[in-house]
């Protein structure tokens, strides 16, 4: 009896797989390098999916997105991935800003790597977009993110370094002014735009020495797109300064912040690709699929960073703490 | 009727008690020598493992400091170590401080007792580890200190410093040794209350019938027939006494009428198919199943106010402290409503049959106690147990009253008083162990097993005498005595300032105040039983001594007012009392002075109130007695619990013990102004 249905479960498998043709996955993706996209096909394939990916790399460029979405549109593929907030935002555009002429509206996106889809007005709620579109939050809330900083040290001023032109990031600042505010923390912010509004690499280490004018006890960098690939310069920066650093993402930490509460990207990755399995597999509607974060985020420090700095971790954070001693 | 019968019984109680004294010294020896066995053993394995624990916490601390130098932190740059310390040291008891001192032996980091302490004792610690017994554990004067080096890299990067309390241990031990003794007390007490009452049930009571027997057939009475249940040597010859009796009964029916009447002129003939009984109810009846079903019943008595507590649902309507009180009173309330049950069983059927009626709701109530879920539950369930104990209480009391000689009143009123007290003495203390170790449920499901087996002890020992009717023909009309007493005033004058003050401070100041303070002071279950429990050994021993004084020296009254005066005093100790042994001696203290009080109370009544007894009945006085002292005991934890709402516990214990000042101080008045002539010493028994 057991045998018999054992075999017959085999041979449904076997005919399941065999008669699945391979999924097609269009993935957008920002910039080279992050294990995001990584951990979101290596999801796909060890669930048992047969995918054949697509990859478009728009560097950075948002003016490259119209043309990749020609493409999408003619390739008809199952499901979107798409790599960052900027990224995201090209292919479905905004609440209440979406053009069907312009936007995918047809096609399920599965976003990773956004910091924060509700104020970069992705969505507006997170237990379900209502849209076809999903995806995986990589960066703790703020609330928490402060918490861990005032757990390494108390806090009088706090320094934050961002990019007001990004929307995302004008919203975190809001919510950091009113964080820092309610718990009488001083908040002193720095920005490299110039005076075109637009924000310039060549002004970072003057921002950085700005910073370092106010003696800050704590510089919080938040999850900057600009900042990416500068970040071991602005790091390095932080160092010579002598500014210990709040890192929001692993990028920076692994250029040489001192600490952050980051999840690794690879496990970000692996969220959205569990997302696109549901929707791919289950035929789950994006529209009902909560935006996540993950559940775990690692408290981690930086020992080099420290050690150049002479601040050490306190022995509770010593505790539970991911200590890079590289 | 046999000339004296109660002395013989009074004298056999001597030598009972010396017969039981040899197995009863066996038995206590015994248990001495496994207690201190134990305590022993527990002694050996309590100091090293005490080590031990202190030595792999410095391994786990250690293991943080480890790891900071691994990384490269310097050792006198970490941060929140203080607080890092002091989290370690929380939880366990017997860790007063940790430190970690720097190779050279500078303290660095300390837990919040040791930063506390003047600089000179860390210099203290390090000289007492030069020496060399010392061994990694130095001695201080109140502890031991711990050092534990930290290495990293193959260097020592500093030491931590544990400090283990010393006294620790020793009460730890004094804790066990509290509860050996105990325990050893209770099983004392226990082993008195079985060997006495199986052996006045195995050997002296056939013995006594078989000698009574015989000297009615000396005299040519033949009539009466010991009815025999239980099959040993001593029955056996009562038995075959019985059988010939039984003979020369039945032989008498046998002959014709002139033979017949010729022999009546010289003998007495029963009738063999239904002989009149040999025996006539006795005081010590019921005296063993009564203490096991109080035994049970008091089990509680310790941790209830705790218990009632636990349940508790804050509601709109009524205070945690009333509702607490309040199945207290209920408590009463039922008992008083059951009670005139007793008295009509006792006079229709046997003592037998009224305390099984009453034995079997008192069982179910406290089994279902255990169980209730809410306070309804528990309201409901308390009132069956209470109603079954206020049968049982009521049966056994009326059946000593009624069977007992005047001239002996306070004596005889001691068996009661003694088995209840003694009861109270073990349930109270075991019942405090019990709950500690395996819960409130569980104890109370312990106490109706107790009362299983009294009821199985009632079944089995006592004697089936048929009904145990009043000496008095008042009875008969309970209600309209009641009246009648109660419409003098000067009964009631009495037994509101002699009677009911006493059950004012048991109820509302022992049973209800006492448990929910002590508690509040940090006191566990078995502690707060052990505190109780002087009360009832206090009373235990001074029963008798003052029941005999009473009796003797007819010091009645001089015991009331010196009595009420120790518990008021004692009541205000308690309240100003901080730690274990001034609260047991206040405790010991309101002890003493129920007992004196107490006691002589029921027994000056019948001096004092001759005509009223001549009026009504010594039954009916004593019911009324009783039913105010009831309104006390109710009263008590209600009139207790609006004090402690109103102004908290100190204040409301100094009302209670000026109020019994008072009172007395009224009773005093009330007995100078009463001209009677003082109550003749009773004399001496022969």
């Amino acid at each position: 009896m057991t045998a018999r249905a054992f075999l017959a479960g085999l041979l449904l498998l076997s005919a399941a797989s065999a008669s699945a043709a391979p999924y097609r996955v269009f993935m957008v993706i920002h910039r080279t390098g992050a294990e995001a996209d990584q951990g979101f096909r290596d999801y796909l394939l060890s669930a048992g999916l047969e995918v054949e990916f697509t990859v478009r790399n728009i560097e950075g460029d948002a003016n490259r997105l119209p043309a990749v979405i020609q493409e999408i549109r003619a390739r008809r593929p199952d499901l979107i991935y798409a790599q960052s907030t900027l990224v995201t935002e090209g292919l479905v555009g905004r609440v209440g800003e979406v053009d069907p002429a312009r936007h995918i509206t047809d096609i399920p996106v599965v976003f990773a790597m956004v910091s924060d889809p509700i104020a970069s007005g992705l969505v507006t709620r997170l237990e379900g977009s209502g849209r076809n579109l999903t995806g995986a939050v990589h960066v703790a809330s703020l609330p928490v993110q402060l918490k861990a900083m005032q757990s390494f040290m108390p806090l009088q001023r706090l320094g934050v370094a961002y990019n007001p032109s990004e929307p995302s990031q004008r919203n975190m600042f809001d919510k950091l002014k009113q964080l820092t505010a309610q718990a009488g923390i001083e908040l002193v912010a720095v920005h490299p735009l110039g005076k075109d509004g637009k924000p310039d690499a060549a002004r970072l280490p003057a921002m950085m020495q700005a910073l370092a004018a106010r003696r800050p006890d704590l510089v919080y960098l938040p999850p900057v797109n600009f900042f990416a690939p500068h970040s071991q310069l602005l790091m390095d920066e932080a160092i010579r300064l002598g500014l210990p650093t709040f890192c929001a993402i692993e990028v920076q930490l692994e250029a040489g912040g001192m600490m952050g509460l980051v999840a690794p990207f690879y496990n970000v990755g692996g969220l959205a690709g569990f997302k696109a399995t549901q929707v791919l597999r289950e035929h789950r509607s994006p529209a009902e699929l909560p935006v996540e974060t993950l559940s775990r985020f690692s408290f981690e420090v930086n020992m080099p960073a420290a050690h150049a700095l002479g601040l050490y971790p306190p022995m509770h954070i010593l505790r539970y703490a991911r200590i890079r001693e590289r | 009727m046999s000339p004296t019968p109660t002395n013989d019984q009074s004298l056999s109680r001597g030598r009972v008690w010396k017969v039981s004294l040899l197995p009863m010294l066996l038995i206590v020896a015994t248990l001495v020598a496994a207690s201190l066995q134990a305590s022993r053993l527990f002694e050996e394995s309590l100091r090293p493992d005490l080590r031990a624990k202190a030595e792999t916490l410095a391994q786990t601390v250690a293991l943080q400091f480890h790891r900071a130098a691994d990384l490269g932190i310097p050792v006198n740059r970490l941060g929140a170590a203080d607080a890092y310390l002091d989290d370690a040291a929380l939880g366990h008891e017997e860790i007063r401080y940790i430190g970690f001192a720097s190779p050279d032996g500078r303290l660095l980091y300390a837990s919040r007792d040791l930063r506390a302490k003047p600089a000179s004792f860390f210099d203290k610690v390090l000289r007492a580890h030069t020496l060399e017994e010392a061994r990694g554990l130095a001695r201080l004067d109140g502890e031991l200190d711990l050092v534990h080096p930290v290495e990293s890299r193959g260097r020592v990067i500093g030491h931590l410093h544990l400090g283990i309390d010393a006294t620790y241990v020793e009460q730890r031990l004094q804790e066990i040794h509290t509860d050996i003794l105990i325990t050893l007390f209770v099983t004392a007490l226990v082993t008195v209350e079985v060997l006495m009452a199986l052996m006045g049930l195995l050997v002296l009571r056939p013995l006594r019938l078989l000698r009574r027997l015989l000297e009615l057939g000396g005299e040519g009475d033949f009539t009466r027939q010991a009815r025999v249940r239980l099959h040993d040597e001593a029955t056996r010859a009562l038995a075959a006494a019985g059988r010939l009796v039984r003979g020369l009964n039945r032989r008498h029916a046998a002959l014709d009428a002139r033979a017949a009447r010729t022999l009546g002129e010289r003998f007495r003939f029963g009738d063999p198919k239904a002989p009149a009984p040999l025996e006539e109810p006795g005081t010590s009846d019921l005296r063993l199943p009564l203490f096991v079903f109080l035994f049970g019943s008091e089990l509680s008595r310790s941790f209830w106010p705790l218990f009632v507590k636990r349940l508790y649902q804050p509601g709109p309507y009524f205070s945690e402290s009333f509702m607490v009180a309040l199945p207290m009173s209920l408590w009463v309330t039922a008992m008083v409503v059951c009670t005139p049950l007793a008295g009509r069983l006792l006079n229709t059927r046997s003592s037998r049959v009224a305390m099984l009626v009453g034995m079997v709701p008192a069982g179910l109530g406290l089994f279902m106690t255990g169980l209730a879920s809410s306070l309804t539950e528990l309201f409901l369930w308390r009132v069956v147990t209470a109603g079954g104990y206020g049968v049982v209480t009521t049966t056994a009391l009326l059946h000593v009253a009624r069977t007992s000689k005047q001239s002996h009143g306070a004596r005889s009123m001691g068996v009661f008083v003694g088995a209840s007290t003694a009861a109270s003495v073990c349930g109270t203390a075991i019942g405090g162990i019990l709950a500690d170790r395996i819960g409130y449920a569980a104890t109370f499901g312990v106490a109706a097993a107790l009362v299983c087996l009294a009821m199985a002890l009632v079944l089995l020992l006592a004697p089936d005498l048929g009904p145990v009717r009043a000496r008095e023909e008042g009875a008969a009309r309970p209600m309209a005595a009641y009246l009648g007493i109660l419409k003098r005033g000067r009964v009631l004058l009495f037994i509101l300032l002699a009677a009911m003050p006493a059950r004012l401070v048991l109820t509302g100041f022992l049973f209800y105040l006492t448990p929910l303070r002590l508690h509040e002071m940090g006191f566990t279950e078995a502690a707060i039983g052990r505190l109780m429990m002087g009360y009832f050994i206090v009373t235990v021993f001074a029963t008798p001594v003052v029941s005999l004084l009473a009796d003797r020296h007819g010091w009645h009254r001089g015991m009331m007012l010196v009595g009420g005066g120790l518990s008021g005093l004692g009541v205000l100790l308690f309240a100003s009392a901080g730690g274990s042994w001034p609260l047991l001696a206040a405790v010991l203290l309101v002890g003493l002075g129920q007992a004196l009080a107490a006691t002589p109370l029921l027994a000056s009544i019948p001096p004092l109130f001759a005509e009223e007894c001549a009026g009504f009945g010594l039954d009916s006085l004593l019911s009324v007695f009783r039913m105010i002292e009831r309104v006390g005991s109710l009263v008590g934890p209600l009139l207790a619990a609006a004090l402690l709402g109103a102004s908290g516990f100190v204040r409301s214990t100094h009302v209670i013990g000026v109020g019994m000042l008072a009172l007395t101080a009224g009773l005093a008045a009330y007995l100078f102004l009463r001209s009677l002539p003082p109550i003749p010493p009773t004399p001496k028994a022969p």
